[in-house]
């Protein structure tokens, strides 16, 4: 069953550009979607979309039957998505615990110890973690929400190898383990992209399956 | 759920202002810097107001009600059998009636006192002329010249007087009772002298003087000097607190004394019916003082063309101008503290709020409203503000006391230079107080050296409004312009 819905949506700046052309797509819980295409093909438009960053120039998109707009961008954002980015987003005068409870209701601690840094680590400065660590800090934060959908956005774009590798496992293990949430990745790797349940190509601002 | 460990925007303001210490001590140096400017200068312009209200007070405002002598209409001419014609003022006279009318019928005249002033020989019980105060000047011209005018040198200036509390000399703070009481309604037959007069001639309270007129004059003009001899009791002792000059020495105000008219007209019956020359009213406030002089030309008794009224503000214009002058260049003041550093503020708040455009992004692609996030930023500069607008009350009573007296002696010295000749007769640095040829002239009373600054809660309650209402509005223009655009054009800009 859908848990959110994109419905001819479309987008252009200034009226004029059109980054996306009528995209039509269901997004189910417990399933990874990865977005690739190349640079300028509006993935990243269209990942901004579906998170309530922004508003569709036409279409809809439709959260549990309900378009966000009527739900309002802000509390979409707040209780229907999290996002990961490629440059983590952390607020660099907390600690991990602090960022994390940004957005989640439950104790901190056991998610960060879940995505692997240590009882130490979390109650570190941001700035004092390396950038492995605070992606995961990022991913925890991801975690730790109430959401069901994640919006990652090259979440592994400036980690080494290993490191990318056991971001990806926690990404599938948010939609394939427990959390069962629907986790949308955009990315260039076609590594991440081949663990993805569903892979859409985004050309010219069209999607194809 | 809004409870657990949800992270509010009061507690992320909380963080902030511990964890980034350096730019909370910058902004905390320049609020402090700001706050104490500003509440020292709002104390400072409401001590200057408290000045002028006392000084207002203490003051008060007179105005002298004369006798219009000026206008030839009011002047009869009478023929007198081997003197020929004798010309008198033919206008209402100056009496205790009339003051009485007036003081009963305007209710912001505070008192009056009536004067005249004449001069007599006084003597002591045993008959012999006081000794006299020699002026530290030395013997003028003037007093040489009378040394061959027989007992006349012996004279002193006698002020026929219906109240002293309200005598000019007294009332402007030139000379003060030091003993006994003061000259009242319904006195008869007393006098009060100067202190020093007494203590060389052994007098004091209680003790009887005699006045009559010169010997020399009364023989001149006919007289028996021996009819004019009074006696009065010594009711009070005065001391002079201002230097005053005169030109002769035995007219000074060391050896004048106030008794009443019916006193010097017995002891200079050549004077007749001579009415008071003068009547000082005092009102409370200087500010009354218009009013009251348009509400006497008003009484329905009074023929405003009989009387000219003088309005003397000189005393209370030496004191006030220095603190019109200040209260004028504080108001100034605040007005560009208060100007610079809102901009100062509002630049300060764009930039930290600029810096943190990375933090808005995030903030609001995890679902912040916009609204938190400026309040987030508000609480920040608030807290900061708080410890800023706390400290100030302790630093501002040191500055505003210091540059208070500073601004003081400023506006000080700049009225003095400033003062145009007109205003006030200068005469080898004694400024004139009064108006008689003879009359002593006392130097200008400046006790006005400091201001008392004390910082008021209504002060503080004023600083606190105008900074939080300047801190928000900082706060709000300065977020505004990230704010407005939508979270993917924030983190555009991020990345």
């Amino acid at each position: 069953m859908s848990i959110l819905e994109i419905k001819g949506v479309q987008y252009s700046y200034d009226k004029k550009k059109k980054v996306l052309r009528g995209i039509s797509a269901q997004l189910e819980k417990g399933k990874i979607y990865a977005i690739l295409g190349p640079s300028g093909s509006g993935k990243t438009t269209l990942l901004s979309l579906i998170g309530g960053l922004d508003e569709p120039t036409s279409g809809e998109i439709i959260y549990k039957g309900e378009n966000i707009s009527k739900i309002g961008l802000d509390n979409h954002r707040k209780n229907n998505v999290s996002f990961i980015f490629q440059s983590y987003n952390l607020i660099d005068y907390m600690t991990p615990i602090e960022n994390v409870n940004l957005t989640s209701k439950l104790p901190a601690l056991p998610v960060i110890e879940r995505v692997g840094l240590t009882k130490e680590e979390a109650k570190r400065n941001i700035l004092k973690l390396s950038g492995g660590q605070q992606q995961r800090v990022a991913i925890a934060r991801a975690l730790a929400s109430d959401a069901e959908i994640l919006l990652a956005d090259e979440p592994t774009g400036n980690l080494d190898e290993d490191t990318a590798q056991s971001i990806s496992e926690l990404l599938l293990d948010s939609a394939h383990g427990n959390a069962q949430k629907c986790v949308v990745i955009v990315t260039h790797s076609h590594v991440l992209a081949k663990q993805a349940d569903v892979v859409w190509h985004l050309k010219r601002g069209e999607l194809r399956v | 759920m809004k409870g657990g460990f949800f992270m509010s925007f009061i507690h992320r303001a909380f963080l902030y202002v511990i964890r980034k210490r350096t730019k909370t001590l910058i902004l905390f140096l320049i609020l402090l810097v700001i706050s104490t400017l500003v509440l020292s200068g709002i104390s400072i312009r409401d001590a200057t107001e408290t000045a002028q209200l006392n000084v207002r007070q203490a003051l008060g405002g007179v105005f002298t009600l004369d006798q219009n002598t000026g206008d030839p209409s009011k002047w009869v001419n009478t023929e007198v059998e081997g003197f020929g014609t004798r010309s008198y003022y033919g206008g209402v006279p100056l009496t205790v009636d009339l003051a009485d009318y007036i003081m009963e019928n305007v209710s912001s005249i505070k008192g009056y006192d009536a004067t005249y002033i004449n001069y007599v020989v006084p003597k002591n019980e045993d008959g012999d002329s006081l000794e006299l105060l020699e002026s530290e000047d030395g013997e003028s011209g003037m007093d040489a010249l009378l040394s061959g005018f027989g007992d006349f040198n012996s004279s002193v200036s006698a002020y026929a007087s219906t109240n002293t509390n309200f005598n000019s000399y007294f009332a402007g703070g030139y000379i003060e009772l030091v003993e006994g009481r003061h000259l009242v309604p319904g006195d008869t037959n007393v006098a009060i002298i100067s202190k020093e007069l007494a203590d060389i001639n052994g007098l004091s309270i209680g003790d009887t003087l005699v006045l009559q007129m010169s010997e020399y004059k009364a023989s001149m003009m006919g007289y028996d000097a021996e009819n004019t001899k009074i006696e009065v009791e010594i009711i009070g002792l005065f001391q002079a607190t201002a230097k005053s000059v005169t030109s002769l020495s035995n007219w000074s105000m060391d050896n004048a004394l106030y008794t009443t008219l019916d006193v010097v007209r017995h002891a200079r019956p050549d004077m007749g019916d001579e009415s008071y020359e003068h009547i000082n009213f005092y009102v409370n406030d200087p500010g009354q003082l218009d009013n009251t002089i348009s509400t006497i030309k008003a009484l329905p008794d009074i023929d405003p063309t009989d009387f000219v009224i003088n309005v003397d503000s000189s005393d209370v214009d030496s004191v006030m101008e220095p603190l019109t002058n200040m209260d004028r260049l504080i108001g100034i003041l605040i007005v560009l503290i208060l100007v610079v550093g809102a901009v100062i503020l509002y630049l300060i708040l764009a930039n930290r709020i600029k810096e943190r455009i990375h933090e808005s992004g995030i903030l609001l692609s995890l679902g912040v409203s916009k609204a938190k996030i400026i309040g987030q930023y508000l609480i920040e500069v608030a807290l900061v503000a708080i410890l800023a607008f706390g400290l100030s009350v302790f630093s501002s009573g040191v500055v505003a006391q210091t540059v208070g007296n500073q601004l003081l002696d400023y506006t000080l010295s700049d009225s003095v230079s400033n003062n145009s000749p007109n205003e006030i007769e200068d005469y080898d640095g004694m400024s004139i107080v009064g108006s008689d040829d003879f009359a002593p002239q006392f130097e200008g009373k400046n006790d006005l050296t400091q201001i008392q600054v004390s910082i008021s809660a209504t002060a503080i309650i004023l600083l606190c409004v105008a900074g939080f209402a300047v801190i928000c509005i900082s706060v709000v223009l300065a977020a505004l312009p990230i704010l407005r655009l939508k979270p993917k054009e924030i983190l555009s800009k991020m990345s």
